[in-house]
């Protein structure tokens, strides 16, 4: 009888403890992360079930995206997009150093990371705002339009719909996830303000980095599928 | 790793009405200043990797170069691979998800389930409906 009672009195979800082992604030954003997952999965999983509908009719990759903004008549598949994603993922690592200076309440380190990251974020939209420039204006590839047919042996009857479709898929899913990085960027900029005005020093911790950092990697985790789904494959 | 365990155990023995205690214990700076560069230069690895695969001409079979030396779905499945390798490294280094408490990295991962059963469904749907 009392061993039970003492058992029962360890276990981590008798109260008296946190059982996850987190604070509020930073599950609700991993719950909040992880509803946001889902969105994004239903979006990526509908563009791969288009795709392997339409085989072998869908768009080439390595045709939509040979250009380089800027540059003229230059043929260089996966640079541009590759230069957008060491960004993003160097800002991801500037992210992880904020939060590492903030275990160690070292309020100018965050701040200087906080700004890098913020940077990172910039140029990453900025190369993805070039990007769709040259793809609407330059190319013609619009959600009703796409100039980029599949050429396959035999014909392609159903090239028209699937190259639409990849269009569509194309701007609404790097729209949304575009649209992730500006939230992302405007809320680091508050938590920049924050940390410079002494508001975290004052509170004790930095842990209100750690969740924005957590956001922020997420949005970094969803480039990384995207980049793979629709440059890569 | 050992710190870790050593903290969480420390988390524990605190009680946990403060888990600040748990959050922002010992931390050395140069172990873990250098395991976050570890990582960002793996994922840079597996990136340009990507590339080589991606861009390098004769590696990849398809429509537009049939003398390639993998076939496209061997070159997919690659892929993804480092995809979710990629992904493994920020959840469970930058998001710090593989130092949580096991019931935090249950709570998380768990309900991605439901996301590898749509995929499933999706696949074995997505063959003909333009047909």
């Amino acid at each position: 009888m009392s061993s039970e009672a003492t058992v029962l009195k360890n276990s981590v979800w008798n109260g008296g403890r946190v059982p996850l082992g987190v604070s509020y604030g930073k599950m609700m954003m991993w719950f909040f992360l992880l509803s946001d997952a889902f969105t994004f999965s239903t979006l990526l999983v509908s563009y791969g079930y288009f795709r392997i509908t339409a085989q072998p009719g869908w768009v080439s990759p390595e045709k939509v995206f040979e250009g380089i903004p800027w540059i003229e008549g230059v043929k260089a598949p996966l640079v541009f997009v590759g230069f957008m994603t060491f960004v993003l993922i160097f800002s991801s690592v500037t992210m992880v150093l904020a939060v590492e200076a903030g275990h160690h309440m070292n309020q100018k380190r965050v701040k200087n990371f906080m700004l890098l990251t913020i940077f990172g974020g910039i140029i990453f939209l900025s190369c993805q705002a070039l990007e769709w420039t040259n793809l609407i204006i330059k190319e013609g590839m619009t959600m009703n339009y796409n100039p980029f047919l599949a050429v396959i042996p035999g014909g392609n009857p159903q090239g028209l719909h699937a190259s639409i479709l990849f269009g569509q898929l194309f701007f609404t899913i790097t729209g949304f996830h575009g649209f992730h990085v500006l939230s992302g960027v405007v809320i680091n900029i508050i938590m920049y303000i924050k940390t410079g005005r002494g508001d975290f020093q004052r509170r004790g911790h930095y842990e209100m980095i750690e969740k924005v950092g957590l956001y922020w990697h997420f949005v970094d985790l969803v480039w990384v599928f995207v980049f793979t789904l629709f440059y890569l494959i | 790793m050992t710190d870790h365990a050593a903290q969480a155990a420390h988390g524990d023995a605190e009680g946990s009405h403060d888990f600040v205690i748990i959050e922002h214990g010992v931390h050395h700076v140069d172990a873990s200043r250098k395991q976050i560069w570890r990582v960002f230069f793996v994922m840079l690895f597996i990136t340009v990797l990507e590339f080589i695969i991606a861009l390098t001409p004769g590696i990849r079979r398809n429509e537009l170069h049939p003398t390639g030396l993998i076939p496209n779905d061997v070159v997919v499945i690659i892929f993804l691979g480092l995809t979710v390798l990629k992904a493994f490294y920020i959840v469970g280094y930058f998001m710090h998800l593989k130092m949580e408490r096991i019931n935090m990295i249950y709570t998380v991962l768990l309900p991605l389930l439901f996301i590898m059963y749509l995929i499933t469904l999706l696949v074995i749907e997505g063959t003909g409906s333009f047909r």
